[in-house]
């Protein structure tokens, strides 16, 4: 992928500034937690910092189906969670994400305290950094496919914050323009994206968009807390909206959200309930 | 057309630091609604509106809009300009209003680039 002959260390990388809780707390402090900290997981340790458990966005949805929000942490978080030492490197990190099909590991030190987190975003963020790929160049089309297996991307959205919309959405268009996916691809994932954003911006409380990019398809996942969609089928018909006037007032709210999602995806899916909205768009990369 | 030539038609001003002359567009798109611009699938496309948000040069960005025109003789904000500089999106203003200014570009040879009408 590069010339640059590096071989960062997890250490480099990992999140260092580290929130964790312990497992005496409630699931719904878990989930104020979260929110306010706009994380999608947390590692649950004991007094000495040793590693008991992680509890993630999924963990709390399941939480709350069960109608388990008053338990105790310790009781529905993922026990002894797959950890990766300070000393591995980024490219073991990199295969331990693949391997296990989640993203966010622990990190721990020799006598097995915990020192950091490392997510998948934060290997994107630090080589992008290392390798100087974060400014995408104008002709970044003609240099082809860029050589990879698969790039995940998480990135948190908080409800009413109209300042930050669209974030998401361009950091997907970026990443997916450095690596050199084909520009039809790319405008699709970059609109669905960007109206999922804009539906939580707009009614939920608190969103997680998730991208999984390889060079066959891209799926986003955009994940809410509630209050949920009372009529989907209304809701997927264009112009019904049930958007508060200041959202028009910045050209949006027309109810064109949802069926334009649809439009730019080759596989769409919709479950809400009051609890959170889950929608899964697939676009593949013809 | 270039947006030389798009500036001279709406006898516009740019209020970004452009090179107008090597810009090309090929079609337009005239809305206030950004989901509507959202669903607009040409390749090179001007948005003009007359809409004055941030979210303006966030769709535009979204979708490859190669310059925005905002209609009626508003002109943004510096926080929006500076968000289209820093994404490399033209800015022009003009005092036409937003029919006036499609129906002038329109005739000035800037058309539709299929005769297919949008699905929506």
């Amino acid at each position: 992928m590069s010339h640059h002959v590096i071989k960062p260390i997890v250490r480099d990388v990992m999140t260092k500034e580290l929130i964790t809780i312990t497992p005496d707390l409630t699931v719904r402090q878990a989930k104020e937690l979260m929110r306010t900290k706009e994380i999608s997981g947390v590692p649950v340790v004991d007094q000495d910092k040793m590693l008991l458990g992680i509890i993630s966005v999924a963990d709390i949805f399941r939480a709350m189906e069960e109608d388990n929000l008053d338990a105790e942490v310790a009781k529905i978080m993922t026990k002894n969670p797959v950890f990766l030492s300070e000393y591995d490197t980024v490219g073991q990190a990199l295969s331990a994400c693949r391997q296990y099909k989640f993203h966010r590991f622990p990190v721990l030190d020799d006598q097995k305290k915990i020192v950091g987190i490392l997510t998948a975003g934060d290997i994107v963020a630090r080589l992008s950094q290392i390798l100087k790929i974060d400014q995408v160049e104008d002709d970044v089309e003609k240099k082809g496919p860029v050589d990879f297996t698969s790039h995940y991307i998480e990135y948190p959205i908080p409800g009413n914050n109209f300042e930050r919309a669209g974030e998401a959405a361009s950091t997907i268009k970026r990443i997916m323009t450095k690596l050199g996916m084909a520009p039809s691809v790319i405008r699709s994932a970059a609109i669905a994206a960007y109206e999922a954003e804009m539906n939580v911006v707009i009614h939920a409380n608190q969103g997680l968009l998730t991208a999984v990019i390889t060079p066959r398809d891209v799926t986003i996942s955009v994940s809410d807390t509630g209050p949920g969609i009372e009529e989907i089928s209304k809701a997927m018909k264009p112009g019904y909206s049930t958007a508060p006037d200041r959202v028009r007032e910045m050209g949006f709210g027309a109810g064109m959200g949802l069926p334009n999602i649809k439009k730019s995806a080759d596989e769409f899916s919709i479950e809400s309930t009051p609890q959170g909205t889950i929608l899964v768009i697939k676009i593949f990369a013809k | 057309m270039t947006l030389l030539e798009v500036r001279k038609v709406l006898n516009a001003t740019c209020v970004t630091g452009h090179s107008l002359d090597v810009i090309v567009v090929k079609t337009a798109c005239g809305a206030d609604l950004m989901s509507d611009v959202l669903s607009h699938d040409k390749e090179k496309t001007i948005l003009l509106t007359g809409l004055i948000h941030p979210q303006v040069i966030r769709t535009a960005t979204i979708i490859d809009i190669v310059c925005v025109v905002f209609v009626r003789g508003k002109v943004p904000d510096q926080d929006i300009i500076d968000l289209a500089e820093k994404n490399n999106i033209p800015i022009l203003c003009t005092r036409y209003p937003l029919y006036e200014a499609c129906g002038l570009l329109y005739n000035a040879g800037l058309g539709v680039i299929s005769d297919e009408p949008s699905r929506y």
